[in-house]
């Protein structure tokens, strides 16, 4: 899933300025299950900003919402009755929900609350790694399931490289080193031998670098 | 002959060969460069020119190494696969050839959240092994990564970049029974010649060796034992606390300890290590790193009894 | 400064309601300016029930739950801690001092302890005066 981190408030604040209603929007998909922008977290952020206005000696009307994803346009669309009557939107959605919403209402200004940050799963409660870039062309059959795109700090196909110890990254001591899990898972499968093999340079058209990217079903297209 | 460089023909010629390192300045310091050359100058084969060593910005390898070269030394340019993408590495690689560069290790380089940029964009575009195989491809195959022959037009003469390819090894690193298939993989990507982690673990050290002469690979690719002489058991201790990748052995740095003069034990430990290594067979020479202490290396390499270098045999 | 602070108290109905049942039973009783929520266990406190009760006129909020190891929904006190400490940094930001919220661990005997923390808390909140966003600048 997406993962998103809310913004200091003292970022948010700031972006409310000369507005005088307000309307947060949260998201119910991703958001929500990293517990960053759903309905619970629009309550927080929109009483907060009522509170911060009022200990500035202002006043400022902070509405909420929250619809099923940020990311679709009808879903979004929903809001065209809602949205009347504020000067300002904040999405509490990851990068794709604000942007979706500033198409669909491009008169008025939006601006995010969170940081989207990665994707990735809960390793436990309140804790969530990062597992896949979307680099585009998946080669977890090569590596048996772990990616070293993404679990590589250095994203090296044929690694590790020489800073691997006792399992662990040479940048953070918590970070495990993903050529080591990805030898260790393996070696589990038996099929070390995999690894002696010399993946090629990756094509990195595929990716971000190749410029903004669009993924067609030619078949679904009416 | 697969460059003709001073290095190989040493190698060839099967002398045991001793290399350094110089690194460059963190300014515009010309002066610098070639001070360090001067104190290297005769006492190694052949000396590393750091590229931007562990991510802090210095003067670049290839521009360093061409005053070197100047100055009289066999440079062997570094290169690492985290601040160039392929075309500034092959645009450099033709770069440093046509300054009369011959020799190039290939390194993956230390991430950039060590150095003094942890904000810049982390390239990696390719790893180490894919950087040696690209230039063992432009120097063999005479064509571009991207397939393209290196000429200036169809009717040009072929005009490929010879370089003597050097890698890295880590005896030290995890997981340890990896690291023979890993230098292998090097090898067969392309690797002429390779330098090992500074050694202070004499025991693991031998332990890779013996798995790396059985697997035959000592034949294939000339190695030479990476040792650094230490000025103080303080180093020695942050080395074992915070460089990953090492092993350090506490006898050392209770020796260190010990030391009346800490420098001169620490020369003395690397003498003694040269002279082990040297009998361990499969090693073709020693790559001493002296970092930030060049001066050390003449008497070093006068003390472990390789001096003076020898000289390339006339054809 | 003649100022009576309106202070909610959220009490754990296991623990703090029982305590300050018994004290306000007792002829000192607790100040009368001190309202108390009832929980069924102070995990089920949330962030916006706190500055909910801040927005709606609160000079200070006490929460209290059951001593650590004695909840008897296992971690609910665990919880509130947790959510009590990310509130009181929120507030910091949105302007309200943080020492309006307190958190105190009580058992359903500690009655009397029950009364000191909560006449120790309302003159605490007595001095820092009333609530930043009721005063006009």
């Amino acid at each position: 899933m997406i993962v998103a981190e809310q913004k200091d408030i003292a970022e948010i604040i700031p972006m409310t300025e000369g507005y005088q209603n307000i309307l947060v929007i949260g998201c119910d998909t991703c958001v929500t299950v990293c517990l960053a922008g759903g309905a619970k977290e629009v309550a927080i952020l929109a009483c907060s900003l009522r509170l911060a206005a009022r200990a500035r000696g202002k006043k400022v009307q902070v509405d909420e919402i929250s619809i099923e994803r940020q990311c679709e346009k009808e879903f979004v669309d929903s809001l065209q009755s809602t949205v009347r009557g504020h000067d300002l939107l904040i999405s509490m959605g990851c990068g794709i929900g604000v942007q979706t919403i500033a198409e669909q209402f491009p008169n008025l200004p939006v601006v995010p609350a969170l940081n989207t940050k990665l994707l990735g799963l809960p390793e436990r409660q309140g804790v969530w790694v990062e597992r896949c870039q979307a680099c585009g062309q998946c080669i977890l059959d090569k590596t048996g399931g772990i990616c070293p795109i993404s679990r590589c700090s250095k994203s090296l196909l044929n690694g590790p490289c020489g800073g691997s110890q006792n399992g662990k990254c040479e940048i953070n001591k918590e970070i495990d080193c993903g050529w080591h899990l990805i030898y260790e898972r393996l070696k589990s499968l038996g099929r070390l031998g995999c690894l002696e093999e010399i993946m090629p340079a990756k094509d990195w058209s595929r990716s971000r670098d190749g410029g903004p990217r669009k993924v067609i079903r030619e078949d679904m297209c009416l | 002959m697969k460059a003709g460089s001073r290095l190989e023909k040493l190698l060839i010629q099967g002398e045991f060969v001793a290399t350094a390192e110089l690194g460059p300045p963190k300014s515009a310091d010309i002066q610098l460069i070639k001070h360090k050359a001067g104190i290297l100058r005769g006492f190694a084969d052949a000396v590393n020119i750091t590229d931007n060593q562990t991510a802090i910005v210095r003067v670049s390898s290839i521009a360093a190494g061409k005053i070197a070269l100047d100055e009289g030394l066999e440079p062997i340019i570094q290169m690492t696969c985290r601040d160039r993408n392929r075309l500034a590495m092959q645009s450099d690689i033709l770069g440093a050839y046509v300054l009369g560069l011959r020799n190039l290790l290939c390194l993956s380089g230390d991430h950039q959240s060590f150095g003094n940029h942890p904000q810049a964009k982390n390239v990696y575009d390719l790893d180490s092994i894919q950087l040696v195989q690209m230039a063992k491809r432009m120097r063999d195959e005479k064509v571009f990564q991207c397939g393209e022959e290196i000429r200036n037009t169809k009717k040009s003469d072929l005009l490929e970049p010879r370089m003597f390819l050097g890698v890295a090894a880590n005896p030290f690193a995890d997981p340890f029974e990896f690291r023979v298939v890993r230098l292998a993989k090097k090898i067969k990507a392309g690797a002429d010649f390779v330098q090992t982690q500074c050694i202070f673990d004499l025991p693991k050290f031998k332990r890779w060796m013996e798995m790396v002469v059985d697997q035959g690979l000592h034949e294939k690719v000339f190695i030479l034992a990476g040792i650094m002489p230490i000025k103080s058991p303080k180093v020695l201790q942050y080395m074992k606390n915070n460089v990953a990748g090492m092993s350090i052995p506490d006898e050392l740095i209770r020796r260190m300890e010990g030391a009346k003069d800490a420098k001169a034990e620490g020369v003395k430990i690397c003498v003694e290590l040269i002279q082990a290594v040297r009998e361990i067979p499969g090693i073709r020479g020693v790559h001493i790193m002296a970092v930030e202490w060049e001066e050390i290396v003449p008497t070093i390499v006068r003390e472990a009894g390789l001096w003076p270098r020898p000289e390339v045999a006339a054809e | 400064m003649d100022f009576t602070p309106a202070i909610v108290a959220f009490c754990c109905e296991n623990s703090a309601y029982r305590a300050a049942d018994t004290a306000g039973a007792r002829q000192e009783g607790y100040p009368s300016n001190i309202s108390i929520c009832r929980l069924p266990c102070s995990g089920k406190l949330e962030v916006i029930h706190i500055l909910k009760a801040f927005e709606e006129g609160a000079d200070g909020v006490f929460v209290f739950a059951c001593h650590p190891d004695s909840c008897r929904f296992l971690l609910g006190n665990v919880r509130a801690g947790k959510r009590i400490e990310h509130t009181a940094a929120l507030l910091e930001k949105i302007g309200i001092e943080k020492e309006r919220l307190r958190f105190f661990y009580l058992s359903e005997l500690e009655w009397t302890q029950f009364l000191d923390l909560v006449r120790q808390g309302n003159e605490s909140i007595k001095s820092l005066g009333p609530s930043p966003i009721k005063v006009k600048p």
